[in-house]
């Protein structure tokens, strides 16, 4: 109740709201976002909301795609200490060194479960900022990890599509098998 | 992407997956870890290894706390009790961090009620702890730490020195490292060590071993890369002096992966024409890699002498059977055996020893020796194993060893681990009429 409020009063920024983050294996994570074509306070509004959600799960990154909302946005903040928010609007990659760099892996998405996925180490971003300005990033390590696993949700995949089908298979139902549990309570 | 997990949410996953038979120490410490760039990894290892090796005794006291078990989907919160209760008992912390760290931890496992259950729980163990100590001295489980099956198989094999190995088990195992005497003696390689800042001292074993007096990353040992040394315990080197050796002779190692035994025979005698087997290809890949560290030739073959690889019958002057065992002398390197381990796996293990005797015995030429090794304290895979072989095989003759901190069996010589030394094995050498 007290969420469905606060969004009579969107237009705020101060005001956030927390979004509800889709789970695997429902269809709408296979969506592919369309690009954003203005950056404005009510995208602005949104990425408020995105921060919040990812800070609350706790997470460090959450692609729009996760909660809903079909656009080529992104945020993310790998600091230990929560400063270091990080928005990417329409962010394009390209590979820097394409030698493969293990991590083990989980997903806001695909709660509890943690796997080794291997992914190029080093790449190059460019996208746009909040306030539309583009702007280019060269990261590595986690960061470079956080930001591919994004953008892949971007385009409808999940860490999970890494692993093997049994793997994929064994999670999908035992997903399938907690949110039935929680529907019933 | 979620937040990286802690320390101890990563500990909770690695020793949850052991309560289920569903992972090992081994498996998680693997390549793995590294892929947590930001976490400590040695506190990791630290209560990893800490609650396994102590798990017997920590899960009696916390059996006397605990007012009914915990159901099973919530076996992270018995391991978050696990842990709190080790850093209480075996950990220098401060009691009241201990308690606190721990508390927090479980509303980070989204399980808020478990705060005034963990709270209870560790506060109890902190008051109660000569009291709780008390208790668990009356049971042998909890006393011993170690399953009952193995604590009372280990009384039955040895009635008067099996209390001494269950305390031995206890104690983590040192670092050793093995000279390749063919690049340089064991001498100058302490006065290495000494030079490098690292305190070490020699085995009384054999020429080879070098004991450190703390254990240290590999990268910081003189020439490592080079081969000049490599890590084995010594009871493992013992193999090279116990197998009578002489340029030439062909010899088999039919159980080699990774390769450590293979290597200490070939550094000890050069022109062996040595053939290295394994039914893994995995571990087939570090035998390779062990023998291209150490410059050393052999033949590697990915094979199981029990099937259809056989190498010929009468090809081998020399064969080495370090065969598959319960590894029972090494459970103070691998406290998670005494979670994993069962009786009826041990049983099995009997059977596939008894399976590779009798299929490696034909390879064997009239005249030559086979050395059979463990690393187990059960006599079922030892001395009983090697009766039952030689009372079956009139062409098996038993050679008594005589190796220096070891008792004699009727067939073979049992050594148990020792503080501070050797690992527990067993070695049995037979000669082909």
């Amino acid at each position: 109740m007290v969420l469905k409020l606060t969004n009579y009063f969107s237009n705020d920024p101060d005001f956030m709201s927390l979004l509800t983050i889709l789970e695997f294996p429902d269809p709408r994570l296979r969506k592919r976002a369309s690009p954003v074509s203005v950056v404005d306070d009510t995208l602005r509004n949104t990425i408020n909301d995105m921060f919040e959600t990812m800070y609350n799960a706790p997470g460090i990154g959450l692609a729009a795609t996760q909660v809903d909302i079909h656009k080529r946005l992104l945020v993310l903040d790998v600091s230990e200490n929560k400063d270091a928010p990080m928005v990417f609007i329409n962010p394009e990659i390209e590979v820097l060194d394409s030698e493969p760099m293990g991590y083990e892996e989980g997903c806001l998405s695909v709660p509890g479960y943690f796997d080794m996925v291997n992914r190029p180490r080093k790449i190059l971003v460019q996208a746009l900022d909040k306030n539309g300005t583009e702007f280019e990033l060269e990261a590595e390590g986690l960061l470079a990890v956080c930001i591919q696993h994004e953008v892949d949700h971007l385009d409808g995949k999940l860490f999970v599509d890494y692993l093997s089908i049994l793997k994929r298979q064994r999670i999908k139902n035992k997903l399938l098998k907690d949110q039935k549990q929680r529907v019933n309570v | 992407m979620p937040k990286p997990l802690s320390e101890r949410q990563l500990c909770i996953k690695i020793l949850g997956d052991i309560l289920d038979h569903r992972g090992s120490l081994a498996s998680a410490f693997g390549a793995n870890l590294k892929s947590y760039p930001n976490l400590n990894t040695a506190l990791v290892q630290e209560y990893c290894y800490g609650v396994c090796r102590w798990f017997h005794q920590l899960d009696g006291i916390a059996q006397l706390l605990l007012d009914k078990p915990l159901r099973k989907k919530d076996s992270d919160v018995y391991c978050l009790i696990l842990m709190g209760l080790y850093q209480l008992f075996y950990m220098r912390t401060p009691a009241h961090a201990a308690i606190n760290e721990t508390v927090a931890e479980a509303e980070k496992l989204g399980k808020s009620w478990a705060k005034n259950l963990v709270n209870a729980i560790l506060r109890g163990a902190q008051r109660r702890q000569a009291e709780l100590l008390e208790q668990t001295e009356k049971n042998y489980v909890c006393k011993y730490s170690h399953p009952d099956w193995l604590i009372s198989q280990l009384k039955q094999d040895w009635p008067t020195t099996y209390r001494t190995v269950l305390d031995a088990d206890n104690v983590r195992a040192p670092m050793t490292l093995r000279v390749n005497i063919a690049k340089i003696s064991r001498s100058e390689y302490l006065a290495k060590l000494a030079i490098a800042g690292l305190s070490a001292h020699q085995g009384v074993l054999t020429s080879t071993a070098i004991i450190l007096n703390s254990p240290c990353d590999v990268a910081l040992l003189p020439g490592f890369s080079d081969g000049m040394v490599s890590i084995q315990d010594e009871a493992s080197q013992l193999v090279a002096a116990l197998l009578p050796l002489a340029p030439g002779l062909k010899v088999l190692d039919a159980c080699a992966a990774p390769g450590g035994k293979t290597c200490a025979l070939l550094e000890a005698q050069a022109g062996l024409d040595l053939t290295a087997m394994d039914n893994e290809p995995r571990r087939i890949m570090r035998i390779q890699e062990n023998l291209g560290r150490l410059d050393l030739v052999a033949t590697v073959i990915c094979g199981d002498i029990c099937t259809d690889s056989n190498p010929g019958a009468e090809t081998f002057d020399r064969i080495l059977l370090d065969v598959p065992c319960s590894a029972t002398g090494v459970i103070r390197r691998h406290p998670d055996i005494k979670l994993l381990r069962t009786p009826d796996e041990v049983s099995r293990l009997v059977q596939t020893q008894a399976d590779l005797l009798h299929a490696a015995w034909p390879l064997l030429k009239p005249g030559g020796f086979l050395l059979y090794s463990t690393c187990s304290t059960l006599k079922a895979e030892n001395t009983d194993q090697i009766a039952l072989f030689v009372m079956a095989m009139s062409t098996a003759e038993h050679v008594r060893l005589d190796i220096a901190d070891s008792t004699s069996c009727e067939f073979g010589t049992q050594l148990f681990p020792k503080i501070n030394s050797h690992d527990g094995f067993f070695y049995a050498l037979l000669r082909k009429r």
